[in-house]
């Protein structure tokens, strides 16, 4: 496990599943915990993967209702994690689609759009880190923000961005590489000085 | 630009995301006990990755939650309505086809008596042969 990952796969995996059997057996609030449980990390994934607090909200209900209908269906192969994100992923994509299809495109970032959908909870220092992420992540190539997000917002591993995204794992790392130096250049204030 | 020249530079990221086999593990942090520019690298993986942590938990707007419980909870009374419509309608079907039956029962019983009318010829005269007809011209003072 990388320094700084919170979870504890084994023990929550367990967990999520028992959860994921209690919902396929009509139980509501077992589902609503999977619910409470992963939320967060996933509206964080679509904000950074749109940019866009309303998209956001839009993808995550979508999810949500989606994973809710879908239940009966997950058979416990992947994560829940993964199997949520996975739906997030194709709702992303189905609204990304749309966008185009109805030509409101979105030109650059829109700062405070953002802020709208990011948490008014936790220190200033904690905010402002959001807000700098989250600009800066909209600067990046696509392609490097949909890796870098998987990767770092919802912890998963190569093999799994690899086969969500249709990739093979040289690419997802090489993404992931050219990515991070983007990140490290654009937040260096945040990054050890240099001692080279 | 946190670029170098490095031969091992591309394999950081997958060291710090425990994505590397065992032994080219042991390789990598071999060379960046001796590599000043590989190490300096690990910390801004490292620093990174503790910038998304803190960063990656934003609360999610309450109004979707809200919503979504509220679906989840009319999804559970359409199920019921809906296995209610069921079984309203297995028992329509049900009914609908003892109706039939009782109804296709009673028209057999009265058989007999239709057959005894097309049993009558033309001119008003029955059939004396018939044994039946013969008992109920009996019974009733027929001739």
């Amino acid at each position: 496990m990388i320094e700084g990952e919170n979870e504890t796969p084994n023990e929550s995996q367990e967990t999520d599943l028992e959860l994921v059997a209690q919902a396929q057996r009509g139980n509501s609030a077992a589902f609503m915990e999977i619910v409470n449980r992963h939320t967060s990390k996933m509206f964080y994934l679509a904000l950074s993967l749109t940019g866009n607090a309303s998209d956001a909200e839009d993808i995550l209900q979508e999810t949500l209702l989606g994973a809710f209908e879908g239940i009966q269906g997950f058979e416990g192969r992947a994560s829940v994690k993964t199997w949520l994100t996975r739906i997030l992923m194709n709702q992303v994509a189905r609204h990304r689609r749309y966008r185009e299809v109805r030509s409101i495109v979105q030109i650059g970032p829109k700062s405070e759009e953002i802020l709208k959908g990011i948490a008014h909870s936790g220190s200033a220092n904690d905010m402002d880190i959001r807000m700098d992420v989250l600009n800066v992540l909209q600067t990046l190539p696509l392609e490097y923000r949909t890796v870098i997000a998987m990767r770092e917002i919802q912890g998963l591993a190569y093999g799994e961005i690899a086969e969500m995204l249709g990739l093979p794992v040289g690419t997802v790392e090489s993404r992931l590489f050219r990515a991070r130096q983007q990140l490290q250049e654009l937040l260096r204030d945040y990054f050890p000085k240099d001692r080279r | 630009m946190n670029t170098f020249s490095c031969e091992f530079s591309q394999r950081l990221g997958a060291l710090h995301y425990c994505e590397v086999p065992a032994p080219e593990r042991k390789v990598l942090e071999a060379h960046i006990g001796l590599c000043p520019a590989c190490a300096q690298q690990m910390e801004q993986l490292k620093a990174l990755t503790q910038l998304f942590t803190t960063s990656r938990t934003a609360a999610v707007p309450q109004i979707i939650l809200h919503r979504f419980a509220r679906e989840v909870a009319w999804a559970g009374v359409l199920k019921l309505a809906r296995a209610l419509s069921c079984a309203a309608a297995a028992v329509l079907v049900v009914s609908t086809g003892w109706i039939w039956y009782t109804e296709s029962a009673d028209s057999q019983s009265s058989v007999p008596t239709a057959s005894l009318a097309l049993r009558t010829d033309s001119s008003g005269s029955s059939d004396s042969n018939d044994p039946v007809v013969q008992a109920l011209m009996k019974e009733y003072g027929r001739d």
